[in-house]
């Protein structure tokens, strides 16, 4: 189960019907949902704040989705990025594949399914996170090893007593 | 360092394992080469490889079932596919695979070199900040 609470979503969509509709649907969730209506704003936004995950519609005027992906990917790599679209294609499937994206959902799709992906995408980022972390801890435990052991090198051992 | 990196290159036409085998040793790469999808099981199984070039349409196990194995039994080594027969639902497939690149056949070589050399780097470096020396 992927505890919701707190947690902020980022919906960047041209279009204030799918805004609004996901606006409900995160809310219901427990999240908290943030929305932008271009891609500019959308990078503005995501720039500002930390978010859960991001969904991105592919067809926007102005900066497309996929050049969306590609700026959120150049602040931040971690993120999963969910492009939305009605109207898929192998040469932005592909791009969206190059530039990390965590999936690539066609509309109309079903809300079941984006619960299970954003919650998908939510576990699996708390998993590296933790990944990260227990790394980042044994780097730690390591180097307080070494500076032990060059502090103790030249020091006489001191006889067990029998 | 020292070592040259080692492809696996997965393909059941011996025209494109040639033309791959032929173009990536020449460019010091140490290359294996498997026809189809158990073989190449078994070749990553016994062998360390620092890249997978997998064609998708294959007669025993396509190129998505064997990503699917990969990923099961060896985490995130770095997966190229290759395709004739490009779709979305491949494509998609793919991205939801966590494969690192995707080219269309026939494919450009210097394209498919630059992604082999990002994601040889990758499982080099292991895909995270290591520490610098």
């Amino acid at each position: 189960m992927t505890n919701r609470g707190n947690r902020r979503v980022l919906v960047i969509d041209d279009e204030v019907f799918v805004r609004d509709l996901l606006i409900d649907f995160f809310e219901k969730l427990d999240f908290e949902p943030v929305t932008a209506a271009d891609g500019n704003a959308g990078v503005d936004a995501f720039r500002q704040g930390t978010f859960s995950a991001v969904l991105v519609d592919l067809k926007m005027p102005g900066k497309s989705g996929i050049e969306t992906l590609s700026d959120i990917r150049a602040i931040d790599t971690k993120t999963p990025v969910i492009i939305m679209t009605g109207y898929p294609t192998i040469d932005t499937s592909i791009e969206a594949l190059r530039l990390g994206a965590y999936d690539y959902i066609i509309k109309p799709f079903k809300l079941q399914d984006l619960r299970d992906i954003v919650d998908r995408a939510i576990r699996e980022q708390e998993l590296h996170a933790e990944i990260d972390t227990l790394r980042d801890r044994i780097t730690n435990i390591e180097s307080q090893l070494r500076e032990h052991r060059a502090q103790t090198a030249g020091r006489p051992r001191v006889p067990e007593s029998s | 360092m020292s070592e040259r990196p080692h492809l696996l290159i997965v393909d059941d036409e011996l025209l494109i394992r040639d033309l791959l085998y032929d173009y990536f040793s020449a460019r010091d790469f140490e290359i294996t080469v498997a026809e189809n999808g158990q073989s190449a099981l078994s070749l990553i199984n016994e062998e360390s490889f620092d890249t997978v070039i997998l064609d998708i349409k294959m007669p025993d196990m396509d190129g998505l079932q064997l990503t699917e194995e990969i990923r099961s039994n060896h985490g995130d080594l770095p997966i190229i596919l290759i395709t004739g027969y490009p779709s979305v639902e491949s494509a998609i497939e793919a991205l939801r695979r966590k494969v690192d690149d995707y080219f269309v056949k026939p494919v450009n070589l210097t394209h498919l070199r630059r992604a082999v050399e990002t994601a040889v780097d990758r499982q080099t470096t292991g895909g995270h900040q290591e520490e610098t020396s």
